[in-house]
């Protein structure tokens, strides 16, 4: 008998501790889905993104894709324009369309998610990330102020005055092509105006992150730039391992003014005036109709890669000759004064082939062709980044739309993969903070 | 319950209401045939005179007369014997007269024939015509964009609620592809004093919806698609009046009368008042507030609210005055009409519901037109010429010119730096446009089975303006340079049938040109002398239709026409700031093809059934869509193609005596086409299936009262669908903001007639699950909502 309810109790001893054990796991798992959830978002892999029709479609990928990355059938986005990545996350202005600015992060299963967000009465223009806690935009909401928000938190803390800086007739909105870190120091890039009144040569705003304070201005008036503007595209570095801050001009379509390279020395806040580098004079002195380049970023070690203006098409090149003037420069100058002749030459630059990827040495001011990789656009996408140590940097063009990668030091270049389903707009390693 | 017993009340003094002290003789009845059934649509006369009037679809007939002394009824019918009925008229007299008709058999290849209104007839054209009678719906607070719903392939949408912009997409084309007309002219020459959503529906007879091929006496140039609105063209005297007023304070009054002057002279007026807050509330909006930091940073922060609009008041009033002259020698028909309008239209938000609504941009917008109608018959009614021609100036004044910024609460949290709400910078424009439209058409007649019919359209529209914000920035102002536009359609369509009317053929062409001119402007700041650039285009198009009758109950269709749709003025010549010009667009081509089979009978006079299924390939080339040009600006271009295939499928049945049942059935797909990254995808903003089910039922003399009752309920389907390109993705795994969810709409309504036909009253409930429907972009339509309406009708006295 003794041995019977033995056997008895040993069976509910152990289908009770089996009960137990259940509840206590089920336990667990809840309070895995009810308390705060441990952060399974990715802290690696690569978001390759292009644009179909009016909205954004992206794609994550665990390591770096081979063969041909088709987009069509990615996530789509109403807006996504990402200008900066940190700490994993990509910010962006708002997805949905409306005025402010996107954090996204990638989730474990790959998605993209909207992670936090800052609303704003009017478009941001430029952001950018310092550290984990500190980020600057300028939108059109306060054009004369920096914003400071905390890039975790999504929080707005702070802003800085810099109405000091605004010269009459300045562009009201977009007044910034990009704004530079270095430390607690931001740059605002100034956007020149048609009309050659406001900041009518290469104008920086300086101001300081830590004291909220604009400290002043930075401008070189000699020669001029103006005329093309956008040089804010992602995967842009502007800063060296030394300190030094480099920000490429792009340069000007009918006016013979050269895309150059402009210095800030470290510890210096002023332009390096006695720095005279432009890469389109040395690669292709006989182009003044459209001496372009941007793509810039600094790779370091004295190195940084952009995608320069080569050569013209011949029909632009007619039109110009066509024009009045005894001189080239009076034949340009009769093209800025015609605007539908133009308009026509414009287009054509605008769809020619003719600009090609090259490494500068910023020390020695020498211009190398990477080979490998076809000519495209000037005005076609011109994103980078980098992965191991190589550079990849885009291509599109009427044969191909596709990632390259070159080896810095070693201005050859190899197909990374092709990119199908979207026009093409960045990749982004969400493993650096950019 | 309140409401009930008001009505009632209503209904009681009405009924009280008698032929006591009248100067008049009342004359009514029902006309049956020898089985018993009504007879729709019969003419009821007193002998030698027109006085009289039609049976409804029950039969009745009522009407008065001022005559005293003894007169014949004459009461005729196609297909019947003319009946004679003697009686003796008195004033304060009511007569009752019940009449049978007897039916003769025409035999003709063994098929009865029997009469059929001039819509059915529309119906059974080689191509496809949908005609929607808005009788019965008069009675009703509904407007013209809720007549359309009904039809198969049509969808209206909305920016807001009365007045709002609309947006009609017709068998898988949309925007500028649909024409819309009003009497057979583009609506805009009324310079958007009148449009599909503040139109009274009293106002229109009926709704022609054109699918695949417009006629060459109505169509512009069109894609493939038109929709004409044909307004109330009467002959009797009468006068008509009817006010509504509903939820979101709304109110709509219409005033209609005809006056027949002697035999050759008749006037008539018409017109309308709307007025509406368009207050309804959307849900889950997001709302912005603002935070200010200790340092004084301040920075706008959002909330989820149910947001009531604020700022998207409508008013709009039109007066259409016209004298018609008959039979005066030059002329069979001439009329001169003239026509004021105006609105008032307060602008809420953008295409999209931002935290950040508009809270002052408003507009006005002033039209005065003339009009001339001559038509003529010749050789011995072989010939028939019609000619019409209109001129019209529109005074549009935009204003958005604040520093404000509103939330949804309506409160101003902040300035913006613009100085506009939805410009790019501040607009004070008054912008005028002076147009003048012809239009000539001849038919001939070379004998009952060929027709040749050749129409001439003429449109010059002369766009000016001028906006004191250019002065005030010290720049030149370009409105102030006259844009102008000439357009000239040239069509020709021959029309035969063969073997006894089986056959019915249509042969159809068309030649389109334009010249556009305007001010050359890229750079406005350093000109000197503005040249003047001209753009001329022309192009062919044409098609043909093609009709067989297997019995006179059932027939096939189908039809091919290459159409054609001219750039505007904006796609040619940009807007002088965001949108450069691109002088060598081409204007859009569809190659529309459509075929369908029809059935319909009555079985008696009481029990009908009709169904159509119809199929339709549209292949769109050329379409003009905005593309970036250079960093920061547009131009328009001809970038996409097209293709979509769909079907259709509506049915219409009386299973019993007043009961009747429609049902609408549309399937389409709608892909891009172009070579490159968006081949396949799905175009935007479309739905792929939409259905729509109204079942009505009679009451005649409601609970032995002398009230007939009509009960009406409307079920609407839309099928999810996105509102950006989303390529090949599957709907469940899309982004949900960019996806309209599945819409399910319920509306009914409920008329009261009193049996003299003078006064009608109708009760409308809107939306009445309370779903959520959505509209353009997603913007949120009302929930539940009412309306009101009493009509009163004055029939011809004498």
């Amino acid at each position: 008998m003794r041995k019977i309810n033995k056997i008895k109790w040993l069976a509910k001893v152990m289908l009770l501790s089996a009960l137990t054990v259940c509840f206590m796991v089920s336990c667990e798992q809840d309070d895995d889905d009810n308390g705060n959830p441990e952060n399974k978002d990715k802290t690696s892999g690569f978001v390759i993104s292009g644009t179909k029709g009016e909205s954004g479609s992206v794609k994550y990928f665990e390591e770096i894709p081979t063969g041909t990355v088709d987009l069509s059938d990615g996530q789509d986005f109403i807006t996504y324009l990402p200008r900066d990545v940190y700490n994993h996350n990509i910010y962006t202005p708002r997805i949905d369309g409306t005025f402010g600015m996107s954090q996204l992060a990638v989730d474990q299963d790959g998605k993209l998610y909207e992670k936090g967000y800052i609303p704003t009465t009017d478009w941001i223009s430029r952001f950018t990330i310092k550290d984990e806690n500190t980020g600057v935009f300028h939108g059109n909401a306060e054009l004369n102020e920096f914003v400071i928000f905390d890039a975790t938190t999504m929080e707005i803390t702070g802003s800085i005055d810099i109405s000091g800086a605004v010269e009459p007739n300045a562009p009201e909105e977009s007044r910034y092509q990009d704004l530079v870190l270095r430390g607690d120091d931001v740059f605002g890039i100034a956007r020149p105006t048609n009309s050659g009144t406001g900041y009518s040569g290469f104008f920086l705003h300086h101001a300081n992150i830590a004291s909220k304070s604009y400290v002043g201005k930075l401008s070189r008036s000699a020669p001029l730039s103006g005329g093309i503007t956008p040089n804010y595209e992602f995967g842009q570095q502007y800063a060296d391992d030394n300190g030094d801050i480099y920000i490429l001009d792009g340069g000007s379509i009918g006016t013979g003014i050269y895309a150059r390279v402009h210095k800030i020395t470290s510890g210096n806040n002023t332009l390096d005036t006695t720095y005279d580098f432009q890469p389109g004079a040395i690669l292709a002195p006989s182009n003044i109709l459209f001496p372009h380049a941007r793509g810039f970023r600094v790779i370091g070690n004295g190195l940084a890669i952009a995608k320069v203006n080569k050569d013209v098409p011949q029909e632009a090149v007619d039109i110009v000759n066509d024009m009045p003037g005894e001189t080239y420069q009076e034949k340009l100058q009769a093209l800025q004064a015609n605007d539908e002749k133009l308009n026509q030459v414009l287009g054509l630059l605008f769809a020619a082939e003719t600009a090609v990827w090259c490494e500068l040495d910023l020390t020695a001011k020498k211009v190398t062709e990477i080979t490998g990789a076809p000519a495209t656009g000037s005005y076609s996408v011109s994103t980078t980044f980098e992965h191991k140590g190589d550079i990849y940097f885009s291509v599109a063009s009427s044969t191909e739309v596709a990632y390259y990668k070159y080896t810095p030091g070693t201005p050859s270049a190899s197909k990374a993969f092709d990119v199908t389903g979207a026009e093409l707009l960045n990749c982004i390693n969400i493993a650096n903070n950019n | 319950m309140h409401w009930k017993g008001l009505v009632l009340l209503v209904f009681g003094i009405i009924c009280q209401k008698g032929l006591a002290s009248t100067s008049y003789c009342q004359i009514e009845g029902r006309v049956t045939d020898e089985k018993g059934a009504s007879v729709p649509f019969a003419s009821v006369l007193i002998e030698n005179t027109s006085i009289g009037t039609v049976t409804d679809e029950h039969g009745k007939f009522s009407f008065k007369t001022t005559k005293t002394g003894r007169y014949s009824i004459i009461i005729s019918y196609l297909g019947y014997e003319i009946q004679k009925k003697p009686v003796t008229l008195e004033q304060g007299k009511l007569i009752q007269l019940d009449i049978t008709l007897q039916s003769i058999h025409t035999y003709l290849d063994e098929v009865v024939v029997q009469g059929k209104s001039e819509e059915q007839l529309k119906r059974e054209e080689p191509i496809k015509i949908e005609v929607l009678t808005t009788k019965k719906l008069q009675s009703q607070s509904v407007d013209l964009s809720q007549v359309l719903k009904q039809t198969t392939g049509v969808i209206i949408r909305q920016m807001g609620g009365l007045g709002s912009e609309t947006n009609i997409s017709l068998n898988g084309l949309t925007g500028h592809a649909v024409r819309i007309y009003y009497d057979g002219i583009p609506l805009d020459v009324y310079g958007g004093g009148i449009q599909i959503n503040n139109l009274p529906v009293d106002a229109i007879e009926k709704v022609e919806v054109y699918k695949g091929v417009m006629p060459v006496g109505i169509g512009t140039d069109a894609l493939g698609g038109g929709v004409n609105l044909v307004p109330y063209k009467t002959t009797n005297d009468h006068v008509r009046a009817a006010y509504s007023f509903g939820s979101f304070n709304t109110h709509k009054a219409n005033l209609s009368g005809h006056k027949n002057i002697g035999e050759k002279l008749s006037v008539s007026a018409m017109g309308f008042y709307n007025y509406s807050d368009n207050n309804y509330v959307m849900r889950s909006i997001r709302s912005g507030y603002i935070n200010t930091l200790d340092d004084g940073t301040q920075f706008l922060k959002e909330e989820i609210i149910d947001a009531e609009r604020f700022h998207s008041t409508h008013s709009s009033g039109f007066i259409n005055l016209s004298a018609r002259f008959k039979k005066i020698g030059i002329a069979d028909q001439l009329t001169i009409s003239g026509v004021f309008s105006e609105r008032y239209d307060e602008l809420q938000h953008g295409l999209k519901i931002q935290s950040i609504p508009y809270g002052e941009a408003h507009g006005y917008n002033t039209n005065v037109s003339t009009r001339l109608d001559y038509r003529k018959t010749l050789w011995q009614d072989k010939a028939l010429i019609r000619y019409y021609g209109i001129y019209a100036y529109s005074l549009k004044k935009d204003r958005d010119s604040t520093t404000n910024i509103y939330n949804w609460s309506g409160q101003i949290i902040g300035q913006n730096n613009e100085g506009a709400e939805y410009n790019p910078i501040p607009t004070l424009r008054d912008g005028v446009t002076n147009g003048t439209v012809h239009r000539i058409t001849a038919n001939y007649k070379f004998m009952e089975t060929l027709k040749l019919t050749v129409s001439d359209y003429y449109r010059f529209t002369e766009v000016k303006g001028e906006d004191p914000i250019y002065e005030a920035r010290g720049k030149i102002d370009p409105n102030t340079f006259p844009s102008y536009l000439k357009r000239n359609i040239l069509g020709a369509e021959l029309k035969t049938k063969f073997f006894n009317n089986t056959i019915t053929a249509l042969l159809i062409y068309k030649h389109y040109s334009y010249i556009s001119e305007a001010a050359q402007l890229l750079n406005i700041e350093n000109l000197d002398n503005v040249p003047i650039r001209e753009v001329t285009e022309n192009n062919h198009g044409g098609g043909f239709a093609l009709k067989y009758k297997f019995t006179p109950s059932f027939f096939v269709r189908g039809s091919y026409e290459q159409a054609t749709r001219l750039p505007r003025g904006t796609e040619i010549f940009g807007n002088y700031n965001t949108i450069v010009p691109n002088y060598f667009i081409q204007p859009e081509k569809s190659n529309n093809w459509n075929v369908g089979i029809n059935y319909s009978k009555a079985y008696s006079n009481s029990k009908f059934f009709s169904a159509q299924l119809e199929g339709f390939i549209r292949n769109q080339k050329d379409l003009i869509r905005t593309v970036v040009f250079g960093t920061e600006q547009l131009r328009f271009v001809n970038e996409a193609n097209v293709d979509g295939i769909g079907a259709e499928f509506s049915s219409r049945f009386t299973p019993i005596k007043d009961l009747d049942v429609m049902v609408n059935l549309t399937k389409q797909s709608n892909t891009i086409s172009t070579p490159g990254d968006d081949y396949g995808a799905r175009v935007p903003n479309l739905a792929g299936f939409y259905t729509n089910t109204k079942v009505t039922y009679n009451f005649t003399r409601f609970f032995d009262s002398e009230i007939d009752l009509k009960f009406d309920v409307s079920y609407f389907y839309i099928d999810r669908f996105t509102i950006t390109t989303n390529g090949f993705r599957d709907l469940d795994d899309a982004n949900p903001d960019n996806i309209v969810p599945r819409q399910n709409l319920l509306n009914t309504g409920l008329v009261f007639t009193h049996p003299d036909k003078k006064i009608i009253i109708g009760f409308t409930v809107n939306n009445v699950l309370n779903s959520l429907i959505y509209d353009n972009f997603r913007i949120p339509r009302p929930g539940i909502h009412y309306a009101l309406k009493m009509s009163y009708n004055l029939n011809k006295y004498e």
